[in-house]
């Protein structure tokens, strides 16, 4: 889940799209509100799992989740922790990062990215990016076998409006997460500082 | 010539033998409390966990809002990895094992460790009316950010009992509550010994200096903080070889400088160097015989022999007129320096008897040296100086006084009658201080930095911890799992903020027996059916995390040593101890109210409760209260010897009164100014007694001149004893202080006391000489 959540955190930064030069693309000018339907097919679910809500993202490199369904609950990536609250059971925890591998992993991407450091990131995944008048597409295949991924794909429409994450773990399970942009705005920070407080407790 | 060459030859034959075979030792634990000791076992074997090889490191900004600290403390590890006696390095807040690894590991397990307490926790554990309810939480936990986690136990554990049994480590997975903004711990687990303190100096030095290559590198201003046991180590090494350097060059430089103002020769100090030679070398080879080592402390109290030593050499060369060869005056003066040796050697002996550790090593240097001293005054000194070239020291400062105690002795007697009456009274102001934390002299400043350190990072405190015994293994973990239940209550009490138990990574084989039963008495066809109801309803995969019927047996039991690749040195650093006696085991605690812990562990078998301070302060009462009694008999023991000499009470009383009023003073001296007083001045107290009363016997005997002469000789050994006592002042161990003011004061106190209490034309004055 962490890694799940700090890829989603890359697709909201990627979703401005890359272009010729990923790494100079990838830095958000303000805060932006994405709307979101996540798909999880898991082993051990009978059937897949379906929530949706709003992702939120700021230049500082915070990310909030707000999962509205099936029920509410709040994921954050920060810099230095990752949040999680669910307020119907009341748990909440505090991870630090970096975290230890494989939770670090993706992080330690998304980090690579943020600085640009392309090259650290082909240093363990095969990057494969691709653009046509229909959109463009972003595929990380792991060249170790001890990635905890199988394979990342993101990909997005052509007017920057809808861009789907698919990721694929080394078991088998799959995340399909579709995103739609809904807001963007300085306004937005307000928001984000208030879940993230909700997250913290305080 | 041959004989003196022989003397020489074996003096060096004894140094060289020192200097190639002699361990020194440094850990104050040993000299303080032993190896003996149930709280020194347990020091011993902290001491040989990978706890003691590990630093407590921590990165700080030292400005306000400084940036950048998680950077900083990322490139420090990784220089941390290339440094050279660095064995591994990691954040404090994440464990360098993979709790999750570990977790999936006992997942099988499950059925046999999932309670403490089965019978108790059983019916409702498996209660079927909540099985719909913890299918929702199977699937909540799928998809907390611990799913993957729960992804790997599920299917080998589907009802998550192994979770309950790692309740205890639940914090450790959820990471630490702080941030690490202003904060970043970090421990460094080294690969050499704690105690290898050349290897570990140079270790913190390295790292201090890679810290400001890279602080220098990033900017601003950051700051480096260390603490461990090798950290202690290092800087209780430091201490100790300062404390020897100085007390040793203080009292030799003291005594050549007394003797040489007293003398004014310098040919009586090859003499003397010739006699403390074979008296250091015999005592430092007989301790190292007897112990295996020699304590650095012991060396340092050691060196008060130099001025207790000389006397004996004093005392024969100040005998040495015109008309009596040395060989004459030995054997003259030989009855009255053994028994003045005697009474030294017993006060000496008197420290063994306290069962101190440390003072056991001092009190088999010191009288080895003594006796080996006297030997050497007797046998080599006369082989050296054959003539009459001796003579009694030039300078006089004490014959006032005795012209004084001779023409007033009577009232100035009735005064210290007097003043001893009083002094008496005074005696009921001691106080008593049994902190052997605080005369065992550790470093304020890194105990401070220490405990701020293990506070902000909260983890279990070192040196308190709940101590189980048991003959075998199955023994011990039964009573540290009934240990384990108490601690848990008195946690969820607020009591106990967090411990280290050795549950669930090892659980005895009864616990297990009983959980297994309970398991299968509850997982019926029923059940089973009924929890794949509950899967289904949650649209959860029934094929993978469904039950089976559990057999009469379980498939394997956890084995001793725990599951497959457990690596428990790790986990459970310090807290698993064998030995022929059995098995002993650790519980670590964090913070806690011990009384109360202590209480709720009354009356479990083969359980208590252990504050390593105050057990080594229960020790320093336990040493204070045998102090007082080896002070009772040790004098008691010479009063029978100087009875046995003189065959007479009054003669006997005469020679030990000087001696025992010397002390009343000292320890008046304490009571009226408030200083507190432990065992070392009560062991200061018998040392003393045992050189006074050297005094008593000689200025009593007078075998060799009149009581001018004599005096004036025991003048210059109270001046040589009292300058090397006095060295020990110097020292910055407290405990060292005690004893280098009680002793001086006491003997100072008898030397004087002694032309009162025996008047000058008293005695048998056998083989006067004139």
């Amino acid at each position: 889940m962490a890694r799940l959540i700090v890829l989603v955190w890359l697709a909201c930064w990627a979703r401005l799209g890359l272009g010729d030069d990923p790494a100079q693309r990838l830095k958000l000018s303000e805060p932006v509100q994405l709307s979101y339907k996540e798909t999880r097919t898991l082993a051990l679910l009978a059937q897949p799992w379906r929530g949706r809500g709003y992702l939120l993202a700021d230049p500082q490199g915070t990310l909030v989740k707000l999962q509205l369904s099936p029920q509410r609950v709040i994921m954050a990536a920060t810099p230095r922790e990752l949040l999680y609250f669910d307020p119907a059971s009341g748990e909440r925890y505090r991870l630090p990062l970096p975290a230890p591998p494989p939770q670090a992993e993706g992080i330690l991407v998304l980090q690579q990215l943020l600085r640009g450091d392309l090259e650290s990131i082909r240093r363990r995944y095969r990057v494969d990016y691709e653009e046509d008048e229909q959109g463009w597409r972003l595929k990380l295949a792991p060249l170790s076998d001890d990635s905890p991924y199988r394979q990342v794909l993101l990909r997005g429409d052509a007017q920057g409006k809808r861009q789907v994450l698919v990721v694929i773990e080394q078991d088998g399970d799959r995340t399909v997460t579709e995103m739609t942009v809904d807001e963007r705005g300085s306004q937005l920070s307000y928001t984000i500082a208030r879940l993230l407080q909700e997250a913290l407790g305080q | 010539m041959k004989w003196r060459l022989g003397s020489l030859a074996l003096l060096a034959i004894m140094l060289g033998w020192w200097v190639g075979h002699i361990h020194l030792e440094t850990r104050l634990s040993v000299f303080f409390l032993g190896s003996e000791d149930p709280a020194a076992r347990l020091v011993e074997r902290f001491q040989r966990s990978v706890f003691a090889r590990r630093y407590l490191l921590a990165i700080e900004a030292e400005g306000k809002g400084q940036a950048g600290l998680p950077a900083i403390a990322d490139r420090f590890l990784e220089q941390l990895a290339g440094v050279p006696g660095v064995a591994s390095a990691w954040p404090a807040f994440r464990p360098p094992f993979s709790l999750p690894d570990l977790m999936v590991a006992y997942a099988p397990y499950a059925p046999l460790i999932y309670s403490l307490d089965p019978s108790r926790e059983a019916p409702a554990l498996f209660s079927p009316a909540d099985l719909a309810k913890r299918a929702q939480g199977l699937k909540r936990a799928l998809l907390s950010p611990f799913g993957d986690l729960i992804q790997r136990i599920a299917p080998r554990d589907p009802l998550l009992l192994s979770l309950r049994a790692f309740s205890d480590w639940k914090d450790t997975l959820k990471g630490p509550a702080r941030s690490a903004r202003d904060f970043y711990p970090i421990l460094l687990e080294t690969r050499f010994d704690p105690f290898d303190v050349a290897h570990q100096r140079d270790l913190q030095r390295q790292l201090q200096e890679i810290f400001a290559q890279l602080a220098q590198n990033q900017g601003g201003s950051w700051r480096l903080r260390m603490t461990g046991v090798p950290v202690f180590a290092a800087s209780a090494e430091q201490r100790v070889r300062r404390d020897v350097t100085r007390v040793s060059v203080a009292s030799s430089v003291g005594v050549t400088a007394v003797l040489l103002l007293l003398f004014r020769s310098w040919k009586i100090l090859p003499l003397l160097v010739l006699v403390l030679g074979f008296a250091f070398s015999a005592g430092g080879l007989v301790t190292q015989w007897v112990f295996g080592n020699v304590h650095a402390l012991t060396l340092a109290l050691g060196t008060t022999l130099i001025g207790v030593c000389v006397d004996y050499p004093i005392h024969l060369l100040a005998h040495c007129r015109a008309g009596r060869s040395a060989v004459q005056v030995a054997a003259r003066l030989g009855p009255a320096l053994t028994m003045g040796a005697m009474t030294t050697v017993i006060g000496y002996l008197a420290l063994a008897a306290t069962g101190y550790p440390g003072f056991q090593q001092v009190a088999v240097f010191a009288a080895t040296g003594i006796v080996v001293a006297l030997l050497a005054t007797l046998t080599v000194v006369p082989l050296w100086s054959p003539g009459a070239g001796g003579r009694g020291p030039l300078i006089q400062p004490f014959d006032p006084w005795l012209r004084w105690c001779g023409r007033h002795r009577r009232w100035t007697l009735m005064v210290l009658g007097v003043l001893t009456l009083l002094a008496m009274g005074a005696l009921s102001g001691l106080r008593w201080l049994d902190d052997l934390e605080r005369l065992a002299g550790i470093d304020p400043l890194l105990k401070a930095e220490d405990r701020e350190l293990r506070q902000r990072l909260g983890g279990v405190e070192p040196g308190r911890a709940v101590l189980v015994e048991g003959r075998k293994m199955e023994t011990a973990l039964k009573r540290s799992e009934a240990a384990t239940r108490i601690l848990r209550r008195l946690k969820s009490g607020g009591e106990l903020s967090a411990f280290h138990g050795l549950y669930p990574w090892l659980v005895s084989r009864q616990l297990q027996r009983s959980n297994w039963e309970a398991y299968r008495q509850a997982v019926t066809q029923d059940f089973v059916v009924a929890w794949q109801r509950a899967l289904l309803g949650q649209g959860l995969n029934s094929e993978v995390l469904g039950l089976q019927l559990p057999d009469s047996r379980p498939e394997r039991w956890l084995p001793p040593e725990g599951a497959a690749d457990t690596p428990l040195e790790e986990i459970l650093p310090g807290q698993i101890d064998s030995n022929e006696d059995g098995v002993q085991l650790a519980l670590w605690l964090g913070p806690h109210d011990a009384q109360a812990v202590s209480k709720a562990l009354a009356g479990l078998d083969g359980v208590r409760y252990f504050s390593q301070r105050e057990r080594i302060n229960q020790l320093a009462a336990e040493y204070r209260q045998r102090a007082m009694m080896t002070l009772s008999f040790g004098v008691g023991v010479i009063m029978i010897l100087l009875l046995l000499r003189y065959r007479s009470l009054g003669n006997a009383l005469r020679v030990l009164t000087p001696a025992v009023v010397g002390l009343v003073f000292v320890f008046a001296s304490f009571a009226a100014l408030g200083q507190p007083v432990s065992f070392f001045q009560l062991i200061a107290a018998m040392l003393a007694v045992a050189i006074c009363v050297d005094y008593g016997i000689f200025f009593f005997e007078r075998r060799a001149g009149d009581a001018r002469d004599t005096y004036r000789a025991m003048g210059a050994s109270m001046l040589t004893t009292v300058a090397a006592f006095a060295a020990l002042g110097l020292a910055d161990n407290p405990a060292l202080e005690a004893l280098a003011v009680a002793v001086s004061g006491g003997v100072v106190g008898g030397y004087l006391i002694c032309p009162l209490v025996i008047a000058g034309d008293e005695g048998p004055k056998v083989g006067h000489a004139h």
